[in-house]
């Protein structure tokens, strides 16, 4: 008799044990991670997403390194076929394109791409959070430092940040601000773009454009502002390091958070891609305290909703 | 010393000019063609080694230093350089790892000898030089650093972007090492051979041709009509105003050879109004001249006239002295000769012991000087006494053969007459002119002391019978010569000074003359002119 209801039992839990573990495979999400190169930047959205996904339940099956190498894309995009995730993280524009051109039935979420709307990553199963920043709260971070100004200069390629330009004019326009334009198309008109804007202006606006800000234009764009005492503000808190008064940008961590929080949200949807790119859920303002001591401004930041940087 | 004419410099200095201008121009063309083959290779230099440094089997080929695996690269590399330019190329992995090196067989210098290019590590971007070679082969030195691609340019953004600073190592791209290329310009110096004798020479030559015919043209265009305006300036010049220069031209030249014409009649007109200004002075002058002769004769006679006057007074002055010491020294004188007289016939009947023979001489001597003071007082009284001419019709040549009878002359003295024969007769006081002919006979024989010749002539001058009374004795002294006529003026030792002066009056009061030529040492020619009708002496 006991040996019976021994094997009752033994039974039963084993059913439920395996009922459990069906429960539990069913309703656990995958996902896989895919990063362009090894940049600490990429590394902390991943550590964002490894730590929200074990909040939320979702188990990251890998994480693959392209190594900045699109070669090796074909070779992990047939792994990520072949585990099959519920959904693929694709951090850098490299691991972004590479997945648009091979994967359209798994949804992909990007993140960590700068002017995304340049590479049209705009497939059903594609979703992503912005990189770039609502110029709103750009204005606001800055305005919260400066207080309010006039004129905002950007210089701009308009082959690669036209469009940011394009949506940034109007908004400006209609806050009572004026933004000074000056296109360029080479590295090389940055120095006379400097030259004809900086007397027009009361702030520089530094857009990721890779034509208008390289290694050797921003030395220049620092210096000149720092002489013109025009406060430089940008959009990635490095170029504040490296002397730039202001900028607003979203933490890399956070993005990873955002992007583990979003995954429920997307795979509820019929087509990831109807949720459209987001804009990223928490800003900081990052602050050069020695540039600001240069330009001779009173440090006096009231934006209450904004993580504040202050470097050096 | 030569001549150079303005066509000559015209055409010399213009084709100096175009000749410059033409080298100018042949040398700016040569220079620039060669200039933009220059950059042409320089730009396929960097294109060739654009393409080999992006060629991903060199970078593979870099990557596990397989010298091997260039040949495929290097192959499409010389297939990529048309114009067969390409002289060299070397690989190095270190500065001192050379992994390749090769060259086109037909460059003369040695791989070796081509200079490796130095700190491979310090360079960024591709860079370029030309060097020559020993032997002379210029090339055209291009080097490009080879860098491991780590990955796309938007990722090599982002990288920078979102900062790197925790993975620095990353952040430099790997250097695989250099490529070298060189280019030699071979091909571009035989291109400007050909350039230089198929164009710029031929050029050259063409513009300086045709600049000097051009300037040949324009220099005879111009010199021209100057030419012309030079040979009517020398026609005008040696006189001849009525030239005109045939221009009709509307440029400068036409506009000088207008002015020249005007300028040649404005001339014409002043020269014909100074001629005419000219005429008018000769007249005047010639009317002055006139005046002044008359002026001159005027005051001659002036001269004479006061002369006349003066002498005329003296004589009176001289006639009532005379007259009055006459009148009172002859009773004495009378007186004196008598006793004399008386003296000498007393001594002479009756000897006296103190009277010698040298008594009775100076008893002669005291009666000769009184006969001689008598004469004087003669003279004197004869000299006031002229009185007026009781005029007779004479014949003059009767005249003055008549005083030449009682004149003695001297055997030495050669008498020549030339009396012009049917002479008219005229209203004279013939005494008178006898007087006036025998003083003056007298006078020239005393000046013949050593003999000569004397010669009387007579004849009609004008409206004057003239006798001319010439001597070839001692002649006047010129200052004295005026003076003969002056009363009491004699150049002779004995004397009186009375003779001519009488002559004188006795030839005014016949409205005639007396004058006086003479040359001291050849002789004197005296003239007598009487009118041939004087209205004093009514008519013959």
């Amino acid at each position: 008799m006991i040996n019976k209801n021994r094997k009752y039992t033994v039974f039963i839990i084993a059913l439920c044990t395996f009922l459990l573990s069906a429960w539990c495979a069913h309703a656990e999400e995958t996902a896989i991670v895919i990063k362009s190169q090894d940049l600490s930047a990429y590394n902390q959205v991943v550590k964002g997403f490894q730590d929200e996904c074990l909040k939320n339940n979702i188990t990251i099956k890998s994480i693959y390194d392209l190594d900045g190498k699109m070669k090796l894309g074909q070779k992990i995009v047939r792994k990520i076929k072949n585990e099959k995730p519920d959904i693929v993280l694709a951090i850098g524009v490299l691991a972004a394109t590479v997945l648009k051109e091979e994967i359209d039935e798994i949804p992909i979420m990007f993140c960590m791409v700068i002017n995304h709307a340049r590479f049209q990553l705009t497939e059903p199963n594609i979703t992503g959070i912005s990189t770039e920043i609502a110029i709103e709260d750009q204005l606001k971070g800055f305005q919260s430092i400066l207080g309010s100004f006039k004129n905002l200069g950007v210089i701009y390629d308009p082959s690669k940040t036209g469009n940011i330009v394009a949506i940034a004019e109007n908004k400006i326009r209609n806050v009572g601000m004026n933004l000074v334009k000056y296109e360029i198309s080479s590295s090389k008109e940055v120095s006379a773009a400097m030259e004809k804007l900086i007397d027009k202006i009361d702030a520089l606006w530094l857009l990721p454009d890779s034509t208008v800000v390289t290694k050797q234009s921003f030395g220049l764009i620092k210096t000149t502002t720092l002489e013109n005492r025009i406060p430089l503000l940008c959009t990635s808190d490095v170029f504040v390091k490296a002397g730039a008064l202001a900028s607003v940008s979203s933490a890399h961590k956070d993005v990873g958070i955002q992007a583990a929080r979003l995954v429920g949200k997307i795979l509820k949807l019929p087509t990831p891609g109807s949720l459209g790119i987001v804009y990223p859920d928490h800003l900081e303002l990052s602050v050069n305290t020695d540039t600001a001591k240069i330009l001779g401004l009173e440090l006096k930041v009231v934006q209450e909703d904004l993580k504040i940087n202050f470097y050096p | 010393m030569i001549k150079i004419g303005i066509r000559f410099k015209f055409i010399f200095f213009t084709s100096l000019l175009i000749a410059t201008i033409g080298l100018a121009s042949s040398w700016f063309f040569s220079t620039q063609t060669r200039s933009q083959l220059e950059e042409e290779l320089k730009k396929r230099g960097y294109s060739l080694i654009a393409q080999l440094a992006q060629d991903g089997e060199v970078k593979d080929s870099m990557t596990v230093a397989q010298k091997a695996f260039f040949e495929e690269p290097i192959t499409r590399l010389r297939n990529l350089d048309i114009e067969r330019e390409l002289a060299y190329w070397r690989v190095l992995l270190t500065q001192d790892n050379i992994l390749l090196e090769e060259k086109e067989k037909w460059i003369k210098t040695e791989i070796d000898k081509i200079p490796v290019h130095k700190n491979i590590e310090g360079i960024t971007t591709p860079v370029f030089n030309v060097f020559t070679t020993d032997n002379g082969e210029q090339f055209y030195n291009f080097v490009v650093p080879i860098h491991e691609k780590r990955t796309i340019a938007e990722e090599e953004f982002a990288a920078h972007f979102f900062g790197l600073e925790e993975d620095s190592d990353q952040n430099e791209e790997k250097l695989l090492g250099i490529i070298q290329i060189g280019l030699t310009p071979e091909r571009i110096n035989k291109k400007m051979q050909v350039i230089l004798w198929t164009r710029s020479i031929p050029l050259g030559f063409i513009i300086v041709l045709v600049g000097i015919c051009v300037s040949y043209f324009i220099a005879s265009g111009v010199v021209k009509p100057v030419k012309l305006l030079v040979k009517i300036t020398d026609k005008v010049a040696s006189g001849d105003l009525s030239q005109k220069v045939e221009i009709n031209s509307k440029d400068e030249i036409g506009l000088l050879a207008s002015q020249f014409n005007q300028m040649t009649k404005n001339l014409k007109q002043l020269i014909d109004e100074k001629e005419g200004v000219m005429d008018e002075l000769k007249n005047v002058n010639r009317e002055l001249s006139l005046i002044n002769n008359e002026l001159v004769q005027k005051n001659e006679q002036l001269n004479e006239a006061q002369e006349q006057l003066v002498r005329t007074e003296k004589l009176a002055a001289v006639g009532t002295l005379a007259s009055g010491v006459s009148h009172e020294l002859r009773n004495p004188l009378s007186a004196i000769k008598n006793a004399v007289f008386l003296l000498k016939r007393k001594l002479s009947r009756k000897a006296m012991p103190d009277i010698d023979g040298k008594t009775i001489q100076f008893l002669d001597i005291m009666d000769n000087e009184i006969d001689r003071c008598s004469k004087i007082i003669n003279d004197l009284l004869g000299f006031t006494r002229v009185s007026k001419p009781t005029r007779f019709s004479s014949d003059i040549n009767v005249v003055v053969n008549e005083a030449l009878s009682r004149v003695v002359i001297a055997k030495n003295i050669k008498l020549t007459k030339i009396l012009q024969p049917n002479l008219p007769m005229i209203m004279i006081d013939a005494n008178q002119i006898d007087q006036v002919l025998i003083n003056l006979v007298e006078n020239a024989c005393q000046a013949m002391v050593d003999g000569g010749e004397l010669k009387i002539s007579s004849r009609v001058s004008e409206s004057f019978m003239e006798i001319e009374i010439s001597d070839s004795g001692c002649g006047i002294p010129e200052k004295e010569v005026k003076k003969i006529f002056d009363p009491l003026f004699t150049t002779k030792p004995r004397g009186t000074g009375i003779g001519l002066a009488v002559c004188h009056g006795i030839m005014q009061k016949h409205n005639g003359a007396i004058k006086v030529k003479s040359q001291e040492g050849i002789g004197t020619k005296m003239f007598i002119r009487l009118p041939l009708e004087d209205k004093d002496a009514g008519s013959v």
